[in-house]
């Protein structure tokens, strides 16, 4: 008895070790579902696992016996016959009936799940922001629609931040791998999920449902940030930025955006002044986010400069369409959206 | 019909490309369906070569994002429609007349019309890339991308019509399985002795012709909505994206068993025949296949759970979900239990079928896990789910087709396929297909999104994607040793008699390539395996000294056989042209319609005035 219980144990730590080597090799990876920042993410991870064990169980077995029956039984004679089994009742019975066993187990653990972590089921009515999917790159709103981001969604650690999903153009999925699992984006439906995580950091999103030539390049971030420093982003967003000084490059490059000629504000919005294009994301505070052109390209000069320098060569298929720049502009205009702090 | 008994052998030529044209000669349809479902298969599989070339190495620009998504698009398409379905039809048109007993389909010229609105069909789909783009919005093609303010191009219209072409093949194709198998059995056939390729192929007509009709109903609302002003599917004017999902998915589902059925059907056949024992627990087997075909129907929304369908509804259908995997069990363990104490001989016909249980399980496994709700939440539309399903159709569905043409090809040609490049092909095959399709669940949990073109660096793919290539090109050099096989095997001499298995159905029971009327006179049957008990008795299981009994030959003059028909493919000519004329009917002008229809209804009368036999 001694010796099968130190058998399987030594099989349960043999499974475990592989089991974390699997989920470590993978730490590098942003959006690792195995290495899960929120109670929701990690109820689902354990799940996972749960049914992953199970799985591999059975497939050890199947494996096993083939493998076995194909090597044992091979022919050894040209009239070799072999008795002819027609089937076997129980046998039968049981391989119906264990399998249909083990997946009521699974179908509990499942349903339980879904009550903690389906996205129609939040903890608690904390923070509400609007997420609205766009070809192809993410609006955020919070104060019901008074503050208008894009690619970055801060959230306050350890409170629930309720999310209504939409779309005006074609289906997109919201997805968080290390926060939570995805909710379509549907276009004439208003979708609901939500996030808690308590762990503060920078989380990688990213589209999941096709939604055209640029689905590759539809990411996000989701920024975790402490109540206080999330409070005080929130008032940074909610004010508006510092005019640029007048005759600077950046005054300059304020008036190329705002003149009709270059095209800037027939998609873009920046508050207070005549840009108040939609199809674009709103620019106001485009130089505190963390990235631009749909999570593609960090936010640095050097981006912003090669993102107008030709938006086309490098995401093919963006909507943004602009005449060639040069140099000269393209400097004053990045020079302006630097300050759009 | 009295005169029928004095009807002679026509006297219509036999060889050249006019009796291809005009067969209605099951076998010779069969091949047809073969040849051009691995043709397809061909260019799919190079389809696949583009889209692993493109992910080999992160932010590669080897393909632009417009073409990679046609390419995938175009992939899944060919795979499902112009390759995996045809195969198991080809399959199904030689062989199962053939296991029953038939001389015949019960409709040999509607089945040349299912031949040719494939071929047709694929042609027009293709046709797209040189006539302003081929479609891109996947093979599921949920709206509204697929609407026309997402893609304009014609692509989503020659999908449609093609697609439409190809569901009229499937059903018509169907129909005839269903009414053959129910109709023509040799006396003794009852439908508790069929074998269970056949049974397998019966059920599955039967999902074809149930669910076939709801993607096409969803694919006339989208060509409306594309063209004619309705907005079934845009919620601007109170239609509903979801709607599509619902009529896609109820077809979907299914298709995945319409696609795997038949190679079920043929490992069974093949596991049988190579261990020398009878299917372990047939009758469990056989209403396993019609348990899943029943039960597929009712999973359909398990690949909506992220679409924001209501939590019971999704539990429903998770439960249901679970509910297939019993029936997928029971068949795997009995497939263990015929080869166990079985006398294996190790043919590469038989490696492909023992592979197929063991790559198979993975893809039933990786079903269970998809269908645990939050799981899916995390890993649905992520790569794990592209192992998961190729798991299921290439593991599944082409493994068990590669069995079957090793196992059948020496019945069709008369010759055997060489077992050494089999056996190389094989090897090639499993090593390759665990590089890519395994590595894909993990990648998958990884987080990769499937249908990107391109990713960064830096986030834990990039060795993973590479593996995959490799193994994608592993596939593909077995796929070139295969086709050099069958191309090699055909220049030799077909010296392959009756029964090179020691088979126990009755394709075994005439001769390699069977005669146009493929029985003389027919054998006994008693049981699923008439052949093993003409050979060694029903009651002689444990006979030492099989003894064969000699089948006898028939008057060949007396054999009733149907007119060779080219007008099955003038009705198919004709639809293709219709398809053509409302694709640029709207745009341009009417005038092709026209001319189709009327070519269309000189198919029907010449089909009409032809006297069948």
């Amino acid at each position: 008895m001694r010796s099968l219980w130190s058998k399987w144990g030594r099989l349960c730590a043999v499974l475990i070790t592989s089991l974390t080597l699997f989920a470590l090799a993978g730490c590098q990876s942003t959006q690792n579902i195995l290495a899960p920042f929120s109670p929701a993410a990690a109820e689902t991870a354990q799940l996972f696992y749960f049914v992953f064990i199970i799985a591999v169980f059975i497939f050890v077995l199947v494996e096993g016996l083939l493998v076995f029956f194909v090597l044992r039984y091979q022919r050894r004679a040209e009239n070799e016959h072999p008795e002819q089994y027609h089937g076997n009742t129980k046998l039968e019975v049981t391989w119906t009936v264990i399998p249909a066993l083990i997946l009521v187990v699974v179908f509990a653990l499942t349903i339980r799940t879904m009550g903690q972590v389906g996205p129609t089921n939040p903890p608690g009515q904390g923070i509400p922001i609007r997420v609205i999917g766009h070809q192809w790159w993410w609006e955020v709103q919070y104060n019901d629609g008074k503050v208008k981001y894009a690619t970055d969604i801060h959230i306050p650690a350890g409170q629930v931040v309720n999310v209504e999903l939409t779309s005006d153009n074609v289906i997109h999925s919201f997805w968080v791998p290390s926060i939570m699992g995805k909710t379509d984006v549907v276009p004439g439906h208003t979708n609901k999920t939500w996030l808690l995580s308590s762990d503060l950091g920078t989380y990688s999103g990213q589209c999941a449902e096709f939604c055209g030539d640029q689905h590759a390049n539809m990411r996000f971030k989701v920024i975790v940030q402490s109540p206080t420093d999330y409070a005080a982003w929130l008032k940074s967003v909610e004010a508006p930025p510092a005019e640029p000084a007048p005759g600077s490059l950046a005054a300059q490059g304020k008036e190329m955006v705002l003149n009709p000629k270059y095209l800037c504000i027939g998609c873009h919005t920046i508050d207070g002044t005549n840009a108040v294009g939609v199809t674009g994301p709103n620019l106001t505070h485009v130089a505190s986010r963390t990235c631009i052109a749909g999570c593609l390209l960090d936010f640095n000069h050097a981006n912003l400069v090669k993102w107008l320098s030709n938006p086309q060569a490098v995401k093919p298929g963006t909507l943004m369409r602009i005449n060639p720049l040069t140099p000269d502009e393209i400097n004053a205009i990045t020079a302006y959206l630097e300050t759009l702090k | 019909m009295a005169t029928n008994v004095l009807a002679m052998p026509r006297t219509y030529a036999r060889t050249g490309l006019w009796s291809w044209i005009t067969t209605v000669d099951h076998k010779r349809i069969g091949i047809l369906y073969l040849v051009t479902a691995v043709a397809f298969f061909i260019i799919g599989g190079i389809e696949a070569l583009i889209i692993r070339s493109q992910l080999a190495v992160p932010a590669n620009t080897l393909v632009s994002p417009s073409f990679y998504n046609e390419i995938f698009t175009m992939h899944g398409t060919t795979m499902v429609f112009l390759a995996i379905m045809p195969l198991n039809s080809g399959f199904g048109n030689y062989f199962v007349p053939l296991m029953i007993g038939a001389r015949d389909m019960a409709f040999p010229r509607l089945n040349a019309l299912g031949y040719w609105l494939f071929l047709f069909g694929g042609i027009l789909l293709y046709s797209s890339f040189f006539l302003g783009g081929a479609p891109s919005a996947g093979w599921f093609g949920y709206a509204p991308l697929t609407e026309r303010a997402y893609s304009p191009t014609y692509g989503i219209d020659f999908w449609i019509l093609s697609l439409q072409l190809l569901g009229i093949s499937s059903i018509t194709g169907g129909l005839n399985f269903i009414v053959t198998t129910l109709n023509l059995r040799a006396p003794g056939m009852t439908i508790n002795r069929l074998p269970l390729f056949v049974w397998g192929t019966l059920v599955t007509s039967l999902l074809a012709i149930f669910a076939i009709p709801s993607i096409s109903v969803a694919l006339f609302l989208l060509l409306f909505d594309r063209h004619f002003g309705t907005s079934f599917y845009l919620p601007s004017a109170e239609g509903d994206p979801l709607l599509w999902q619902h009529l896609f998915w109820f077809f979907g589902h299914p298709e995945v068993y319409i696609m795997i059925m038949p190679p079920f059907g043929i490992i069974s056949e093949v596991l049988a025949t190579h261990s020398r024992k009878p299917i372990f627990g047939y009758a469990a087997m056989a209403f396993a296949f019609a348990g899943i075909a029943f039960v597929s129907f009712t999973v359909w929304a398990h690949h909506m759970f992220a679409t924001g369908i209501s939590p019971v509804a999704d539990a429903i259908f998770s439960g249901m979900s679970f509910v297939v995997a019993v029936p997928t069990g029971i068949k795997i363990f009995n497939w263990l239990g015929t080869i166990w104490k079985g006398s294996i001989r190790l043919t590469t016909a038989f490696l492909f079928a023992a592979g197929f249980i063991g790559q198979f399980t993975i893809g039933g496994l990786g079903g269970v896990m998809l269908a645990t709700v939050p799981v899916d939440w995390q890993i649905t539309d992520t790569y794990f789910v592209v192992g998961h399903f190729h798991y299921t159709l290439f593991a599944g569905a082409a493994l068990g087709l590669f069995a079957g043409a090793y196992h059948w090809f020496p019945k069709i040609t008369g010759r055997f396929l060489n077992e050494r490049l089999g056996k190389i092909h094989f090897w090639l095959t499993m090593v390759g297909m665990t590089m890519v399709f395994l590595t894909m669940h993990y990648v998958g949990v990884l987080g990769m999104p499937r249908r990107i073109y391109t990713y960064a660096p830096g986030q834990g793919w990039d060795l993973w994607n590479l593996i995959e290539t490799i193994g994608a090109f592993t596939i593909a050099l077995g796929v070139l040793i295969f086709v050099l096989n069958i191309l090699t095997s055909l220049r030799q001499k077909a010296t392959v008699g009756d029964d090179p298995w020691d088979g126990q159905t009755l394709e075994w029971a005439t001769s390699s390539p069977p005669p146009v009327y493929n029985f003389a006179s027919m054998i006994p049957v008693n049981s699923p395996r008439p052949l093993w008990d003409a050979k060694y008795g029903p009651h002689s299981e444990f006979a030492d000294n099989p003894k064969k009994i000699e089948l006898s030959g028939g008057g060949k003059a007396q054999i009733h056989l149907p007119n060779p028909s080219y007008w099955p493919m003038v009705v198919a000519f004709g639809m293709s042209v219709i398809s053509i004329g409302i694709i640029f009917g709207a745009d341009t002008n009417w005038l092709i319609l026209p001319v189709g229809i009327i070519i269309f209804f000189a198919g029907i009368i010449g089909w009409l005035a032809q006297p069948a036999s």
